[in-house]
């Protein structure tokens, strides 16, 4: 049963990564998920422009954000599990970034180790994108498709910034998609996933939420 | 709903092929291995799951395993530069045409584009990870006693982190990894280290995100020792319990669900996402698991 139920929760929980998943970072901005659907969202440029390296010159007084007051309903808090933001008290802006790149990080894979971020390799010029290589998954992609690589990526950024014990809000899916984005089998921009990063972390450092903390 | 799962079940049996990914099991043993002669050479990885899963640990690396990721990436580059030779005069010729052709004439046509010169940073070539990476695969088990599973492996002697439970197939990955924090133990020539048993996470002990379903993971992530003999075949060798220690996060190499170890008494508990090393009751002096 166990072994069933252990199976269940695999088939539940696979990511099956297309090659093109861990190919570099080229795919046009139209390939991704419904939520860069929006005018904001297309057209969102990076907030600041970010050094290599990871070097931070970035002053978070210049990046906009997007009103995150609204009036709960049933409707909107039905979608929590997907539309939310992180926020910790006492967190400065340069953390909240560093924490909130690094959890993007592991949602979406190896091969995504930018400059931004440590890439925890052995220092021998890894390429981790190799590993990817070896992956073909046209066929698993069809079967468990987009909505699934979305849903494992709400996931790891909840488990992720749960273990950093950021708070979780819920807030409306038009007020998200200002400053968030979804990644199904197609894959955003480095450089318009730098600008939403930014803009989350400038929330997660930013005044204490109205809303009520969900579960992680 | 029953139908539908069957049909992922049966969708991701379809899936498993052996894996392209290297994994460096020497032998994996079976119940029919009634009688286990130790090699002096080898080690032998021994561990039980609450269900039946596959386990991937990822060994550090030794001079054999840098001379042979050294001579995969100077064979990497090397092709690449043949290639690129190749292609660069492709180029040359289709830019001597362009160049020859009036401005009026271009519409429709591509340009062509200069390819890239590979060099020593941006060659693509087997990982240090795939060359030390170590697969318990799911199946066969070396013993079954639901709801326990046991599993024995024979290595490379050297020090491995547990990375997670992850399947490999051909097709594509699926499981979760402990990336955000594990533990590492040496598996020493002629012994066979016994790393207790892995509980399975939101069944048996509960978790930190106990309440994270639809998204639950009830896969193993809490290791602790095994309380009973070892089974029949290992009674009388060198079986000898895991020492364990704090190891760091490692990424997410497989794009699959992620997670860290549970905290163990005495040897690494967590400050947030700092892992801690027990033993000094201070952070870890490298928090990447990959780095040491």
């Amino acid at each position: 049963m166990r072994s069933r139920r252990w199976a269940v929760a695999l088939a539940a929980t696979a990511t099956f990564v297309a090659p093109g998943a861990w190919a570099q970072d080229a795919a046009p901005a139209a390939a991704n998920g419904p939520a860069t659907g929006t005018a904001a969202a297309t057209d969102a440029p990076p907030q600041v422009s970010v050094e290599d390296r990871g070097e931070l010159r970035i002053d978070p007084a210049k990046i906009q954000v997007p009103d995150i007051n609204f009036v709960a309903t049933p409707e909107i808090e039905a979608n929590f599990d997907k539309y939310f933001f992180f926020w910790r008290e006492g967190t400065d802006f340069e953390t909240a970034l560093a924490d909130i790149r690094e959890c993007d990080d592991y949602a979406r894979g190896a091969s995504y180790h930018t400059a931004y971020t440590n890439p925890y390799m052995y220092g021998y010029g890894v390429l981790p994108s190799a590993i990817g290589g070896a992956i073909g998954s046209a066929i698993a992609d069809a079967i468990f498709g987009s909505a699934a690589r979305r849903r494992q990526r709400w996931q790891n950024l909840r488990i992720c910034m749960g273990y950093k014990e950021y708070g979780r809000y819920g807030v409306p899916k038009d007020a998200w998609e200002q400053f968030n984005f979804s990644e199904g089998n197609g894959r955003i921009s480095e450089r318009r996933r730098q600008g939403y990063l930014q803009q989350q972390a400038r929330i997660a450092s930013g005044a204490r939420p109205g809303g009520k903390v969900l579960e992680p | 709903m029953i139908k539908r799962l069957s049909l992922a079940i049966a969708a991701m049996a379809a899936l498993l092929v052996p894996a392209a990914a290297s994994a460096q099991v020497i032998r994996q043993f079976t119940r029919k291995d009634l009688t286990i002669q130790v090699d002096p050479a080898l080690s032998y990885i021994f561990y039980r799951t609450q269900a039946q899963a596959p386990m991937i640990f990822i060994r550090e690396p030794d001079a054999a395993d840098r001379a042979d990721w050294r001579k995969a990436r100077d064979a990497a580059l090397e092709k690449a530069r043949r290639k690129y030779r190749n292609e660069l005069h492709t180029y040359e010729s289709a830019m001597w045409t362009w160049n020859r052709t009036p401005s009026s004439a271009r519409a429709g046509l591509v340009k062509p584009v200069a390819p890239v010169e590979p060099t020593e940073e941006n060659v693509v070539s087997p990982t240090m990870e795939m060359i030390t990476m170590t697969e318990g695969r799911i199946s066969p088990a070396f013993f079954k006693a639901k709801p326990v599973f046991g599993f024995l492996i024979a290595v490379k002697p050297g020090t491995y982190s547990i990375y997670g439970s992850v399947l490999m197939t051909g097709n594509g990955f699926g499981g979760i990894c402990l990336c955000m924090g594990t533990v590492k133990f040496d598996a020493k020539p002629g012994e066979i280290v016994d790393l207790g048993i892995f509980a399975t996470h939101g069944v048996a002990v509960g978790g930190p995100f106990p309440r994270m379903e639809p998204y639950g993971h009830p896969l193993p992530t809490e290791l602790r020792p095994f309380d009973g003999p070892p089974p029949a075949p290992l009674q009388g060798l060198p079986v000898h319990p895991a020492v364990l220690r704090a190891a760091g996060k490692f990424p997410n190499y497989f794009g699959v669900t992620i997670d860290r170890i549970h905290p163990m008494q005495g040897v690494l508990s967590y400050r947030r996402d700092t892992i801690i090393d027990e033993r000094t009751g201070q952070p870890l002096a490298n928090q990447s698991g990959t780095a040491d």
